[in-house]
């Protein structure tokens, strides 16, 4: 055989080291999605109820808020169906319409809550950097690619590598399949926060936010739910759940009833509920403790009982 | 970051300047014209820099002080921006005229050579701050394809990319969220993220170095080394021979000893130190926090020389004759000492420095752990950072990449891609050195 110049010996060997690459990418990649999809406890499993097995006929959305206030048993108990909470902490609205996307591939809900957090509609690059956790349904639907492109332009060439979608979750594919017992398991999504703030505590004005600038993205995604719901004959409710904190009404608060009033969607703003201004229903500032959340989901129910959905759902065909 | 192409003018303004002093100050005969043209060149950069990086702290610096008298500052602040990489290409550019000056280097002719030597790519922005007596010959030089400099040139990228993406922006999520908001965190949380910082400015920055020495090396080309496993220096004289070498031996060359070095009197050997330092410091960002991180590291020099003299009684205890031992705890106390310097250089201002410190040493209990898998990231991503070192610093045999086969060698290397791919923050994060 010909014996290799020294060029050429670096070309094969860096030819070989790339195929490799490319090779056990792949099969890392498959090997992952299947450790990922049998996660039984955390976040991911709860979004993958959401896409691959959702069968309830009220669905919640929205952030860490939505997350720690619905309790589904409640809610699904008052109402007579079957209840799940897809809240997931760190999210914003671009993620919200992603989960409707794909749960709607497979299933529609008849009743749909989207928590709003009150700047939700706000410009914020952490909550575009978090979409990143939408990566792993690449491989599941084609309708993942937009809502990844507004993280970066270059989010789908970096995800050409199977591997780079599982970018910092081996440790959480770990923990909830193989440790799963040793994590706190959620109620139908429902993650209830126990402890309460200091006794006494008072209400404080929240932080000032500088600059409140809005992302026209944000704005289009809770458009795009709403029609979404109304072409699939889906009940939207869009609740802002309350807090501990004297936060004056924001630009999205005032954006988002403003389309809802538009688009003719119940709106209800629960920020700052006299009844649930205790300290005694909150774990912190942002989010009600299971006391408290038991109390708002009791509230959610009875709003939604004494709407027009029992009206609306002999009305609409399915 | 920020571009605006009219910036690029700045740049060209200053290697027009410095071309041409490097020929007159060449072709000059009398000293003392050779002089002026070098003051020339040098005020031309110093100008450069003062305008784009230092006028608004300055102006602030004024506001501030008119202020607390009672009276307000008639001067507005400049709305511009500062250049990317300004303070390295001006001291790369500076380091040509001063060698020129001193015999040391012959004027470049081709406009195109020094524009080159100025604005070479892979150091344009972050350094290695480059000598022309390294540089300029090898713009001369033929670079044919060398197998042997891509490939160590690739393997180099591939570490300084893990040392970024893997270690650097891993632990700076746990740093921005304790400093972000230090009041709400006990002194475990700030001991800890302080630690982190450490390790995320170094390989942050040695990161970049590291890539650019690669680029650089695939081209054939041989950048000098700007970082040598400082946190296992056993002083803070030996840390600053190796952290950030090009800045500190350019520092050593064209202020210290100018100034006098260590051949004057032991006070002035002082002043020179604590000046030294506190230019580096104010080189570093126009802001209160990096003078105070210069001139504590002046002072931590001070200090080594004073008990470096007064250590004659403490020779005999028994540990100090255990060189391991003494070792040991010696780079560990220079680590402390450097980690602590390293508050003023990362809090957004003084206040918030010593917010930081006071939280520190109050003892308030709590643990900040911040998302589980990133804090396992972030501990996992120091220890493979310091197995790596470990093995360089006492060159462990057998156990280097080098050492093995090509298959396995092969092997190590995708590791270190799929460690980038699984591990790595991808959020669009710049090199904290670019602001400098």
């Amino acid at each position: 055989m010909r014996r290799l110049n020294p060029t050429q010996y670096f070309f094969l060997k860096f030819g070989i080291f790339i195929a490799v690459i490319l090779l056990v990418d792949q099969l890392g990649g498959r090997l992952l999605h299947a450790c990922f999809i049998r996660e039984v406890t955390g976040e991911y499993a709860i979004a993958n109820h959401i896409v691959y097995q959702a069968k309830e006929d009220l669905l919640i959305l929205g952030s860490s808020r939505a997350a720690h206030h619905y309790n589904p048993e409640i809610l699904g108990q008052s109402l007579t169906m079957k209840c799940y909470n897809g809240g997931r902490d760190g999210q914003g609205m671009i993620y919200y319409e992603a989960m409707l996307d794909l749960a709607l591939e497979r299933h529609t809900p008849r009743l749909l809550i989207l928590d709003v957090n009150n700047r939700d509609l706000d410009n914020d690059p952490e909550k575009k950097d978090n979409l990143s956790c939408l990566l792993p349904y690449l491989s599941t639907s084609n309708s993942v690619d937009r809502f990844l492109l507004q993280k970066s332009s270059f989010e789908l060439l970096k995800a050409s590598m199977q591997t780079y979608r599982y970018n910092g979750q081996l440790f959480s594919i770990v923990q909830h399949t193989l440790f799963s017992k040793f994590s706190t398991p959620d109620i139908a999504g429902y993650r209830p926060l126990t402890g309460s703030m200091k006794e006494g505590s008072l209400p404080k004005k929240a932080r000032a936010v500088q600059k409140e600038e809005m992302d026209a993205e944000n704005i289009r995604s809770l458009e795009n739910i709403i029609v979404n719901c109304r072409k699939n004959n889906i009940r939207l409710f869009v609740f802002i759940s309350p807090r501990y904190s004297l936060d004056p009404t924001t630009t999205t608060v005032k954006k988002v009833r403003e389309i809802c009033k538009l688009m003719g969607i119940d709106f209800s703003d629960y920020t700052s509920n006299r009844e649930f201004a205790h300290w005694q229903y909150f774990a912190d500032a942002s989010h009600l403790n299971n006391k408290g959340a038991d109390l708002y989901s009791k509230t959610v129910a009875s709003h939604i009982l004494k709407s027009d959905v029992k009206d609306f759902f002999k009305s609409a065909k399915r | 970051m920020f571009f605006k192409a009219v910036y690029i003018l700045i740049l060209f303004f200053t290697i027009l300047i410095d071309y041409f002093a490097g020929i007159y100050i060449e072709k000059a005969k009398l000293p003392k014209t050779k002089k002026r043209l070098l003051l020339l060149s040098i005020v031309a950069n110093v100008l450069v820099l003062g305008i784009f990086k230092y006028f608004n702290f300055l102006n602030d610096s004024v506001s501030g002080i008119l202020s607390w008298a009672g009276y307000s500052n008639p001067v507005p602040a400049l709305a511009i921006l500062l250049p990317i990489g300004l303070s390295f290409h001006t001291f790369q550019a500076m380091s040509y005229t001063i060698e020129v000056y001193r015999g040391n280097q012959k004027a470049e002719q081709k406009f195109g050579i020094y524009a080159l030597y100025v604005m070479f790519f892979p150091q344009l922005v972050a350094g290695p701050i480059e000598r022309p007596q390294n540089m300029l010959h090898q713009f001369y030089e033929k670079h044919p394809f060398n197998p042997y400099d891509a490939s160590e040139g690739l393997k180099r990228i591939l570490i300084g990319l893990f040392k970024k993406v893997v270690v650097a922006d891993r632990l700076a999520i746990y740093v921005n969220a304790v400093y972000g908001n230090y009041e709400h965190h006990g002194s475990l949380s700030l001991i800890m993220a302080t630690v982190f910082f450490s390790f995320q400015i170094y390989c942050d920055f040695s990161g970049y170095s590291d890539i650019a020495i690669g680029t650089a090396r695939i081209l054939g080309f041989r950048l000098m080394e700007n970082f040598d496993r400082p946190y296992f220096a056993k002083s803070i004289s030996e840390f600053w021979s190796k952290w950030h070498i090009s800045l500190s031996s350019w520092f050593r060359d064209y202020l210290y000893i100018p100034m006098g070095g260590n051949r004057v009197s032991t006070l002035k050997w002082y002043r020179n130190l604590f000046v030294v330092f506190m230019l580096s410091g104010l080189w570093h960002g126009a802001n209160w926090t990096f003078i105070v991180w210069g001139a504590l590291h002046g002072t931590y020099l001070i200090l080594e020389i004073v008990f470096r003299k007064l250590r004659g009684p403490f020779q005999k205890w028994k540990f100090l004759s255990m060189p391991k031992l003494s070792g040991l705890l010696q780079v560990t106390f220079t680590f402390l000492l450097v980690t602590l310097a390293w508050i003023f250089f990362r809090a957004d201002n003084i206040a918030q420095a010593l917010g930081i410190l006071k939280r520190i040493f109050s003892f308030e209990p709590g643990f900040f752990l911040g998302q589980p898998n990133y804090f396992f990231y972030s501990i996992l991503a120091i220890l493979s950072l310091l197995c790596y070192e470990l093995r360089q610093e006492f060159h462990w045999q057998g156990i280097a990449v080098s050492d093995l086969r090509f298959p396995w060698r092969l092997l190590t290397y995708g590791a270190l891609v799929f460690a980038i791919m699984l591990f790595g923050v991808f959020d669009g994060s710049q090199f904290i050195y670019f602001q400098f």
